[in-house]
C-alpha cells in the first residue's frame, strides 16, 4: 500500500488541493467515523484495579532496581492474594534491566522457595507463615499496617491518595539484598 | 474505493482505524502496561482516585503549562525537537525550509523569533546574536529525552530575561534510566538515512552513565515550482551523561554533548548593481560541545539545593557571517520551609558570555564582547486552606551589559475549587533584553536605486541606545475534570508590550565602497508598543483504554502602536506575520497484537504577511512493538498536500521551500 502511495506521489497521479469544500467534508467523514468506532467498540468502564496496576509498577521499578545477588536473569514474582493477580500479571515476560520476569501464584507456605519477590496482599490469610518461609533472598513486599514489624521489607501506603512505600533497610541488609539509592531515596526508610 | 484511495492516500489510515478495530484488545493489560513505563516518581504523582498519568500538580499549577511525556514523544513519529513542538498549543511551529525553523510562543515568530527561552537540562541554548534559537543546533536523541515542559507566558522571575513569551524546558533521562544498548534507524523520501546509538551501562552499585551517538540527514526541500531548493542538511552528534547517587540524599550529573553539521545555503542578498540582488549559495557548517555538572542536595531538614555549572561552545559558518560564542554559567538554588505552608526558593547565578564574530554580511562593532550576568531571584510559595490555595510571589534580578539592572517580578495564584475544578490568574513582567545584533550589527537590508542613479543601501544598524523590549502579562486560566476520561484546560492572556523594537530612520551619508553610495541607516529603537492577546483551550479525552484523543484551540492577536515621531516600518508587520487561529486533533489509539496508531491533525490560519494560505495537514504513525526490544514504526508527515509553503524569512531571504509530504520507517532495537 505504501509503495503505491509512493509511485503516486513520484508520478503526481492525484493533485490533492485541500479547497475550503472538501476539507470540510472530510472533517465531517472523520468526526462521523471516529463516533462510529466509538459506538462499535465501547471500552470497558475503567477498573477498579488502579491501585494494584500502580503496584504493579511499583514492583517492576523494584525489580529493576535491586541486585538479587544471584546467578541467572529470571525473577519470580510470587503473589499471595486473589485480588492482585489481574494486575501482576501484566508482569509476566516482562524484562526489567536485563532480568526476566514471570510472575506465580501462592496461596500456602509451601509455594515460595524460590520466589525472588514475594507480594502479600491484604486479603491473604497466613502472611506470617509466608513471611517466615520466604527464602533469605526474598524481597518481600506488603500493604497491611504491620507488615514491616513482620519482618517484611517493603510495604505500600497511601498518603494524600498518591501511593507510597516504606523500606526497612534493616531487614534488606539481613536478606542481602542490594537495592539502588533511586529507589531509596523515594522511600520513607525504617530500621526494624 | 481505490480511486479514492488514490485521491486522497491518508483514507487508507481511516480504513485501517475502522479495519482494525481494537476488537482484540484487552484493555486492562493495555493499562496495566502503560503503567510499567513509567519511573517511580512518576508512579508516585499517579492519584490512585484518578487515572491520570501526568501529574497532578499540573491540574493546579499557577500558569499555562503543557507536558509533552515520553510516550508523546515516542508515539508523535517526529523525528526532532521543532517537529515533537508542533502538538504545543499557543506555539506556532513553523518550517521555513529543510534547515531553518520558526518558533514562537503567544505570536510575533519569525526565523529570528527571541522571546523564547530554550533550555536543555538547564542549560539555554539560545545564541547571544539574536537571542533566538538556530532550531537545527540543539537536537538530542529522541529517546533518550525524559519529557519537555513548555511554558507559555512569562517565566523569568525565575528563568530571567528572555523568558518572556515561554519557556520550553528540555528534560533528558538520567542514566540509570537508560542502562542497555539502543540501536535506531530512520529512512524514507526526506531523510536519506539517519540513525541512533546509544549505550549505557552500571558503573558501580550508584553510579551508571550512557554514550551516544547520532546522526540526522535531511533532504532538500521543495521550491514553490516544484524543483529542489539546495537546502539539505545532515549533522553528525555525540554525547555522554553519568549519574552518581552518592547517597540518598545526593545526585551528581556530569554529562556532555558534541555536534557537527552542515547545511546547504541559497539566498538572495542585496547588491550594489542593477537588478540589485543577488543570488548566492554555499555551506553553512556548525559545530560545538556543551559540558555540565550538577550536584542535587537533600538536607536532613528536609530543604534542597542544586549547585549546576556550565560550559557552551558554538562556532557557526553562516556564510554571511561566522561567529563564536562561548558562554560559562554557574546557578546555585535553594528550596526551604519556613513553615509547614510555606516554602522559599532562592537563588543566585552568574553567566559569561564571549561572542566574537566577522561577517561580510552582517558587521558586528566591536567584533568581539563580553557580557557578565549576574542574577539573583527569590520566590515565595505558601499554600493556604489545606493546600486549596497556593499563591506564589517572587523577583529575578539581573543585570545586562547593554541594559544595565533588569527587574522581574511575577504574582501567582490558584485555587481547587473542588477535585474537579481548579483557577488560576497571573501577572508578571519580563524584559528581552538587546541582543548582539540589536547593540552592535549591521547588515543591509535593500538597495535601490536613488536620485542621480546613486544606489541607497537601507542598513539595519544596531544602536548601544537600544533598550529592554518590556513586557506586563496578565494571565488566567481554568482546569475542568468533570469525568476520569475527559479534561479541558484553558488559559487567556494579555500582553502588555513596551518599548518594543522599530528601525529609525537617521539621517543618510555617503559611502565608497564597493560603489560610491548612500547609506540610509534605520536604527534600532524601542518606539513602539504593543497588545497581544489571546488564549488556548485544551481537551483530553479518553473514551476506551485503548484511545486517547486530545485536542487543542490557539488564538492569538497582535496589535502594535508606534510612538509619535517614529519613522519605523517593520514593527507593525508583526501583526500579519502570526497565524491568528491554530488547532491540533491528536489521537493515540492502542491496537491489537501490540500495534499502535497515533495521529495528528493541524490546523494553521493564514498568514497574511507572507502570502501563506491557512492549511490543514496530517502526520501519522503505525507502530509495532513486536518485542520488549523491537519497535518498528511507519510514519507519514504533511500528508495532505504533496508541498505547502509554512513560512518565510524575514531579514535574510533565503529561497522560497516548501514543506513536502513524507514518508519514513524507523526502527529501534534496545537491548
Amino acid at each position: 500500500m505504501l509503495s503505491t502511495v509512493f509511485v503516486n506521489r513520484k508520478l503526481k497521479y492525484f493533485t490533492l488541493k485541500a479547497t475550503a469544500r472538501s476539507v470540510a467534508a472530510w472533517s465531517a467523514l472523520i468526526t462521523f467515523l471516529v463516533f462510529l468506532c466509538l459506538f462499535i467498540f465501547p471500552g470497558n468502564a475503567l477498573a477498579d484495579g488502579l491501585e494494584y496496576r500502580l503496584k504493579a509498577g511499583f514492583v517492576f521499578n523494584f525489580i529493576k532496581f535491586t541486585d538479587f545477588k544471584k546467578n541467572g536473569d529470571d525473577i519470580t514474582v510470587c503473589v499471595a492474594g486473589e485480588s492482585p493477580l489481574a494486575a501482576f500479571s501484566a508482569l509476566n515476560g516482562k524484562s526489567a534491566a536485563g532480568k526476566k520476569v514471570s510472575v506465580k501464584a501462592v496461596n500456602d507456605s509451601t509455594g515460595v522457595s524460590g520466589c525472588e519477590v514475594l507480594f502479600v496482599a491484604l486479603d491473604t490469610g497466613n502472611s506470617e507463615g509466608l513471611l517466615k518461609s520466604a527464602g533469605n533472598q526474598t524481597l518481600t513486599i506488603g500493604e497491611s499496617d504491620d507488615f514491616l514489624d513482620k519482618g517484611g521489607i517493603i510495604r505500600f501506603f497511601v498518603e494524600d491518595n498518591h501511593l507510597r512505600f516504606e523500606v526497612n533497610k534493616a531487614a534488606l541488609d539481613r536478606a542481602g539484598l542490594f537495592m539502588s539509592s533511586r529507589v531509596l531515596r523515594l522511600a520513607r526508610i525504617k530500621n526494624i | 474505493m481505490l480511486d479514492a484511495i488514490r485521491k486522497a492516500p491518508w483514507l487508507l489510515i481511516i480504513l485501517v482505524y475502522i479495519a482494525a478495530g481494537p476488537t482484540q484488545a484487552a484493555p486492562g493489560d493495555v493499562e496495566a502496561e502503560d503503567l510499567l513505563n513509567l519511573d517511580l516518581e512518576e508512579l508516585m504523582q499517579v492519584e490512585i482516585t484518578s487515572v491520570s498519568k501526568k501529574a497532578e500538580k499540573l491540574f493546579t499549577a499557577p500558569s499555562a503549562i503543557f507536558v509533552i511525556t515520553e510516550q508523546d514523544i515516542r508515539r508523535s513519529g517526529a523525528t526532532s525537537i521543532p517537529e515533537l513542538l508542533r502538538m504545543v498549543p499557543g506555539l506556532h511551529v513553523a518550517q521555513i525550509d529543510a534547515n531553518k525553523w520558526a518558533i514562537a510562543s503567544r505570536g510575533d515568530n519569525s526565523l529570528f523569533a527571541n522571546q523564547l527561552l530554550v533550555l536543555i537540562d538547564g542549560r539555554s541554548v539560545y545564541t547571544p546574536l539574536f537571542s533566538g534559537v538556530f532550531w537545527e543546533q540543539p537536537d538530542y536523541p529522541l529517546q533518550d529525552i525524559k519529557r519537555i515542559e513548555v511554558i507559555r507566558g512569562p517565566g523569568a522571575s525565575m528563568w530571567g530575561s528572555n523568558a518572556v513569551a515561554g519557556v520550553i524546558n528540555i528534560i533528558t533521562k538520567s542514566a540509570d534510566e537508560t542502562e542497555g544498548t539502543l540501536i535506531s534507524g530512520l529512512a524514507g523520501s526526506e531523510h536519506p538515512g539517519e540513525g541512533t546509538i546509544r549505550y549505557g551501562r552500571k558503573l558501580g552499585e550508584n553510579t551508571s552513565a550512557r554514550i551516544y551517538a547520532d546522526y540526522d540527514n535531511m533532504d532538500d526541500s521543495a521550491s514553490p515550482d516544484g524543483g529542489d531548493v539546495f537546502d539539505d542538511w545532515h549533522a553528525t552528534r555525540g554525547g555522554f551523561r553519568v549519574d552518581h547517587r552518592y547517597s540518598a540524599n545526593d545526585h551528581l550529573t556530569f554529562q556532555g554533548d558534541i555536534f557537527n553539521g552542515q547545511t546547504d545555503f541559497a539566498a538572495t542578498s542585496p547588491s550594489f548593481t542593477p537588478p540589485f540582488t543577488t543570488t548566492f549559495s554555499g555551506e553553512r557548517n556548525f559545530k560545538g560541545g556543551n559540558v555540565l555538572a550538577r550536584w542535587e542536595h537533600k538536607f536532613k531538614s528536609g530543604s534542597e539545593s542544586s549547585l549546576q555549572l556550565f560550559y557552551d561552545r558554538v562556532d557557526r559558518d553562516e556564510i554571511i557571517i561566522s561567529h563564536l560564542t562561548e558562554t560559562y554559567d554557574l546557578d546555585f538554588d535553594h528550596r526551604f520551609s519556613l513553615t509547614d505552608w510555606n516554602q522559599i526558593i532562592w537563588g543566585v547565578g552568574f553567566r559569561q558570555i564571549t561572542n566574537e564574530g566577522v561577517g561580510s554580511g552582517v558587521m558586528l562593532d566591536p567584533v568581539k564582547r563580553t557580557l557578565n550576568q549576574p542574577s539573583a531571584f527569590i520566590q515565595d510559595e505558601s499554600s493556604l486552606l489545606d493546600g486549596r490555595l497556593q499563591f506564589q510571589a517572587g523577583f529575578k534580578y539581573e543585570h545586562s551589559d547593554y541594559s544595565g539592572a533588569e527587574f522581574q517580578p511575577s504574582a501567582r495564584v490558584s485555587y481547587l475549587v473542588n477535585d474537579n475544578l481548579s483557577l488560576w490568574a497571573s501577572v508578571a513582567r519580563a524584559v528581552r533584553t538587546p541582543s548582539r545584533v540589536n547593540a552592535d550589527g549591521s547588515f543591509i537590508i535593500s538597495v535601490s536605486p536613488g536620485p542621480g542613479g546613486m544606489p541607497i543601501a537601507a542598513t539595519f544598524t544596531g544602536s548601544n541606545d537600544f533598550d529592554s523590549e518590556k513586557l506586563l502579562a496578565y494571565e488566567a486560566g481554568l482546569r475542568y475534570k468533570p469525568a476520569e476520561t475527559l479534561s479541558f484546560d484553558l488559559s487567556l492572556f494579555y500582553n502588555d508590550y513596551d518599548s518594543i523594537l522599530t528601525l529609525e530612520r537617521g539621517a543618510p551619508f555617503p559611502a565608497a565602497l564597493p560603489v560610491p553610495h548612500l547609506v540610509l541607516p534605520l536604527i534600532n529603537a524601542n518606539m513602539a508598543e504593543a497588545k497581544t492577546y489571546g488564549g488556548e483551550l485544551v481537551i483530553g479525552f479518553s473514551p476506551t483504554e485503548w484511545w486517547t484523543l486530545q485536542g487543542s484551540y490557539s488564538y492569538v492577536r497582535n496589535d502594535v502602536t508606534l510612538d509619535p515621531g517614529s519613522t519605523d516600518t517593520v514593527a507593525a508587520l508583526q501583526e500579519t506575520r502570526n497565524p491568528e487561529h491554530k488547532a491540533t486533533l491528536r489521537s493515540l489509539i492502542n491496537l491489537p497484537h501490540d500495534f499502535e496508531l497515533d495521529s495528528m491533525f493541524r490546523y494553521v490560519d493564514s498568514i497574511p504577511g507572507y502570502g501563506i494560505e491557512s492549511y490543514i495537514d496530517l502526520d501519522a504513525r503505525l507502530g509495532w512493538n513486536y518485542s520488549d526490544e523491537l519497535e518498528i514504526s511507519l510514519v507519514g508527515q504533511n500528508l495532505l498536500h504533496d508541498q505547502h509553503a509554512e513560512y518565510i524569512a524575514d531579514f535574510i531571504n533565503v529561497l522560497p521551500a516548501e514543506v513536502e509530504r513524507s514518508f519514513y520507517v524507523r526502527v529501534d532495537y534496545t537491548f
